[in-house]
């Protein structure tokens, strides 16, 4: 196959000039984590003239990283687990059993899809009280998790009507039952969808700042943003601190990213195909 | 054949224990609390307690009046502004760029993840970046600007009725490109491979393959993507809050639907709530997103048909 | 077997869930003896100030621990709507001062605290920043604000200048600051609320002063009357004289400009003097508290009370919380809160150590105006306060004329009345 020069370069250079938009702020945050307060203000552009942790060492000491990022990880784990495991479950229900009510619990479901939670917050709060669950991780497990489950259980259902039956259906004959047919059967061939469902729901819980903010009320159960939002409060102009904690909120996240890139993005193609 | 259907109705009753968990925390901590917020639309409010129940006199306060119906004419524009901005900086750059990776190219993996990057950060991260980015006196965008001379072009970008809302969806794209163009890459990876070798063989140049095969066969995925940016346009808040606050400044010129209601709902630093009025916006934002959605379920409905 | 297994896992994993929920509440009884309270404030950036202050009276009561919980200020009001309604969380909390004050008390949630020991300490005028409807006082006001320009001594003192001390001595300044190349004045534009505290600071001469306030609260005068005009007017003419694009600057980086000196002088609350000083210690900063009237000799300061603290009723500990209001009262609190926070203290009798603080102090007990927009324009939702200030945002920006911006405020002025005067009919129907 010919491949037009011209177009080539055509595309290299759109390529790289979004490498550089995308990359460029994020290299000014890691670079100005570095630079002294009059730095950041005086020569926004430059490099630092200076490489020191100094910045890290002062945030780490007024903030207590450690633990909102212990916090973080408990959250985001058990949201991103409990919304796989019953939404899963749900979406093979919908899809497989003919129940008379389904087509009314799929709607019920949708409701979720289609309608901003943000605007239900003050009953929310309402009822995290009545069960006495404000002020804890278990407040923000449970929304995130309910938020979580109608676009999971819209794609699962969606995922499990393109899988044959046959398969399901064999394994019957072999005596499965239920359980054993969705745990044995289902489970392994339905990686992809739990892949995408997974990371959408994990970036989203990991970088929320909204429920955090009303609903935790004690710093030592801070997540991570809602722990960047304090010290935006308490350094207001001190930049040089700021960016190192942005980098430092930022850095869990790409980590894991740069890892295990490959993983990510071919599970993200992959689900999305389905 | 019989004896394994009657083993399986004797253990069907267990089977609804699939669905249940799902049911009951969506129902309990996000359905019920929805409807709860719609009511309150219904009630007159004094300060944070339900008071009367005045049917639709929130909506037609809101409707009517001086100066919420300006209000939310204004914030309902930029919703709508804010959806066709994003379809252009959004979606289709996002689907450009996938339709390069997808391409022959060297170093695919090293671009797709360097686009999908900036989704990794937190808004709180993001707003507070490129506050400082576009910031008229020491801001990196215009200090690049002087530096290759074009000055004629820096701006007090967030400063401005008319580049406020812009730069605040250029940032919002910056963050949500990588996504859109991975949902995109998928939709081309599962185009048959066969259907393009035909096509060269019929001596289709890449311009008529791209038109004429690659375009047509990821409509489905583009048709999505698009309403599914009406539904986000629409439900946008975290960007315009970040960066401009809760009264979408300068001059109300980022004010959207959800600020608009944040202001009613939860008040500002000296303005007191109107958890009614707020409702009523909240209500009117159900039923023009749900509107949307109902689109997006036809068009799953119609691919479903045509597989 | 595995059926069951998994079967066990799903109801350990819910009863888990459900058996752990109990134990994190946030009421926290300690295990010691003494009382925890639980005091919620907006006030992010006095974290380690209050926590002085906190430790002298734990000092003095060891039987009882105060939790300083500050939060963002921007959501505070949330927070703390959604703590009240709900009833658990705080024994004492800070309060908006006139009406945010006012809203909270009227739908008693609030404690009154006309009897404790020592309120006469502070003068009858400060509190009626934290009255309810009724008269009754609900909170202890803390500080008094004072809105001032602060200017750079060491740049007045390059370019031969004295501080200004009338609207026209201002503008002589500032053209001269400005043919050196120096930016006259910074303003964070794109947080509105700086700009009604703008117009507070620098038009009171404008507009008359006490005279027009007193018209406005008879009734004699409204947002449309010519003098509002004049303060306008003033408000444009600054336009010259301020950082470019200053509607894109956030007060953060104005006060950058100022303390980078780039700007030679900065218009914000006496609460921000620390922040500068902090900022940059070796910064020279002066501060003129206000411009003078004709015929006058002090000139004419704009202040008023801020935030102040109250008890939240049916709290259990309210005996506790009440002792900690009389220390708040107390001229021992309010000099530990002067000298702790280079703040003026609402408490009689304080005297600041800190010359600036105290230069600040005197002018305003010689000659004093209150915060027009936020004493008598902070009602209704939206506030006409907040109508205000977004419309200098538009008036700045070419968006409406002075004319218009005047008569949206006084529309809203009206309509947040009416607003007022239902919610108070329905609260008597009950």
């Amino acid at each position: 196959m010919k491949t037009n020069p011209l177009l080539q370069i055509i595309k290299y250079a759109v390529l790289a000039l979004f490498t550089f938009v995308f990359g460029y702020p994020i290299f000014l945050m890691i670079v100005s984590s570095f630079k002294e307060n009059a730095e950041i203000f005086t020569n926004p552009l430059s490099l630092p003239t200076s490489f020191n942790l100094d910045n890290y060492i002062e945030v780490w000491e007024v903030v207590n990283f450690s633990n909102y990022i212990v916090n973080s990880l408990i959250v985001s784990s058990s949201a991103v687990f409990i919304v796989l495991f019953v939404s899963s479950l749900a979406g093979y229900y919908l899809s497989r059993y003919r129940f008379k009510w389904n087509p009314y619990l799929l709607g019920f479901f949708m409701i979720g899809l289609m309608l901003p939670m943000k605007l239900a917050v003050i009953p929310l709060y309402m009822t995290m009280l009545k069960l006495g669950l404000v002020d804890t991780l278990f407040a923000l497990i449970f929304i995130y998790v309910a938020g979580g489950i109608p676009f999971a259980v819209f794609l699962f259902y969606g995922f499990f009507r393109t899988v044959p039956r046959a398969l399901e259906d064999s394994a019957r004959l072999d005596g499965c039952n239920d359980f054993q047919v969705y745990y044995r059967i289902v489970l392994p061939i339905m990686k992809p969808a739990i892949s995408i469902v997974g990371i959408v729901n994990l970036i989203n819980v990991w970088n929320d700042f909204f429920y955090p903010l009303i609903f935790i009320r004690t710093d030592s159960l801070s997540t991570i943003p809602l722990g960047m939002l304090t010290l935006f409060g308490e350094y207001d102009t001190q930049w040089n601190l700021l960016f190192a904690g942005l980098t430092l909120s930022s850095l869990p996240m790409i980590i894991a990213f740069l890892f295990a890139s490959r993983q990510f993005m071919d599970s993200l193609t992959e689900g999305a195909v389905k | 054949m019989t004896k394994i259907k009657r083993k399986n109705r004797y253990k069907k009753h267990l089977v609804h224990l699939f669905i249940l968990p799902a049911a009951l925390l969506y129902g309990v901590f996000q359905l019920y609390p929805l409807i709860s917020a719609a009511l309150n639309s219904f009630y007159s409010f004094n300060g944070f307690e339900r008071v009367d129940f005045i049917g639709f006199q929130n909506f037609i306060t809101l409707f009517t009046e001086k100066p919420y119906k300006d209000f939310f004419l204004n914030a309902f524009s930029h919703n709508w502004i804010y959806f066709f901005v994003t379809v252009i900086t959004q979606l289709i750059i996002s689907l450009i760029l996938a339709l390069i990776i997808h391409s022959k190219i060297k170093g695919k993996e090293f671009f797709k993840s360097m686009f999908f990057l900036p989704k990794l950060l937190s808004v709180i991260v993001i707003g507070f970046l490129f506050s400082l980015i576009l910031n008229p006196t020491r801001g990196a965008l215009n200090t690049l600007l002087e530096a290759i001379g074009l000055e004629a072009f820096t701006r007090p970008w967030l400063g401005d009725m008319s580049t406020a809302l812009l730069s605040v969806i250029f940032v919002d794209s910056w963050a949500s490109i990588g996504f859109s163009m991975l949902i995109f890459l998928a939709g081309l990876q599962a185009i048959d491979k066969e259907i393009f070798e035909a096509a060269r063989i019929d001596g289709a140049n890449s311009f008529t393959v791209l038109f004429r095969i690659t375009i047509p066969m990821i409509g489905p995925a583009l048709m999505i993507m698009t309403v599914l940016t009406f539904i986000g346009s629409f439900e946008t808040f975290e960007y315009v809050f970040a960066m401009q606050g809760s009264s979408g400044g300068p001059y109300y010129s980022t004010d959207v639907l959800t600020t608009f209601f944040y202001r009613l709902a939860f008040g500002t630093v000296d303005g007191g709530q109107a958890i009614g009025l707020g409702s009523a916006v909240a209500v009117v934002l159900f039923i023009i997103i749900g509107m949307a959605t109902s689109i997006i379920l036809f068009v799953f409905k119609r691919k479903d048909f045509e597989r | 077997m595995k059926e069951k297994l998994l079967l066990g896992m799903f109801f350990i994993l819910f009863s888990g869930v459900a058996a752990g929920c109990g134990n994190g509440d946030s009421s926290g009884n300690s295990n010691e003896d003494a009382v925890e309270l639980e005091m919620y404030s907006w006030r992010t950036e006095d974290r380690s100030a209050y926590e002085e202050i906190i430790a002298a009276f734990e000092e003095e009561n060891p039987d009882i621990k105060i939790k300083f919980n500050p939060f963002e200020a921007t959501e505070y009001n949330t927070i703390l709507t959604n703590a009240l309604v709900s009833g658990t969380g705080p024994d004492i909390v800070q309060l908006r001062p006139y009406t945010g004050a006012r809203t909270i008390a009227d739908n008693g949630y609030l404690v009154a605290l006309d009897d404790i020991e020592g309120i006469d300490n502070i003068d009858e005028s400060y509190l009626e920043a934290a009255q309810g409807s009724d008269g009754n006082t609900y909170g202890i006001p803390l500080s008094l604000n004072i809105g001032l320009i602060y200017y750079n001594i060491d740049i007045f003192n390059e370019y031969g200048l004295e501080p200004p001390e009338t609207w026209d001595d201002f503008i002589e300044v500032s053209q001269e600051l400005k043919k050196n190349g120096v930016t006259p004045l910074s303003v964070g534009g794109r947080e509105a609320w700086l700009l009604s505290m703008l117009h507070g600071v620098i038009t009171p001469t404008a507009y008359g002063g006490n005279d027009f306030v007193s018209d406005v609260t008879e009734g004699k005068a409204d947002l449309t009357d010519p003098r509002m005009m004049e303060s306008l007017d003033r408000m444009e003419e600054l336009t010259e004289y301020i950082a470019d694009g200053f509607l894109a600057l956030d007060d953060a980086d104005s006060q950058a400009l100022f303390y980078t000196e780039e700007a030679a002088m900065y218009v914000n609350g006496d609460f921000q003097l620390e922040v500068l000083e902090n900022s940059n210690p070796d910064l020279s900063i002066g501060v003129i508290p206000g411009f003078k009237e004709e015929g006058s000799d002090d000139p004419l300061v704009m202040n008023w009370v801020d935030g102040s603290y109250g008890v939240v009723e049916g709290t259990e500990h309210e005996e506790e919380a009440l002792k900690f209001m009389e220390f708040m009262a107390s001229p021992e609190f309010g000099q530990l809160f002067t000298d702790n926070l280079s703040r003026v203290s609402a408490v009689e009798g304080v005297t600041a150590s800190h010359d600036t603080v105290k230069q600040i102090m005197e002018a305003s007990e010689a000659n004093s105006t209150p915060y027009l927009m936020l004493v008598e324009y902070g009602l209704g939702s939206p506030s006409t306060k907040g109508i205000f200030e977004d419309g200098l945002q538009g008036m700045y920006l070419g968006e409406i004329t002075k004319e218009e911006l005047l008569e949206q405020s006084q529309e809203n002025a009206e309509r947040a009345a009416e607003e007022g005067v239902e919610e108070l009919e329905m609260i008597e129907e009950d």
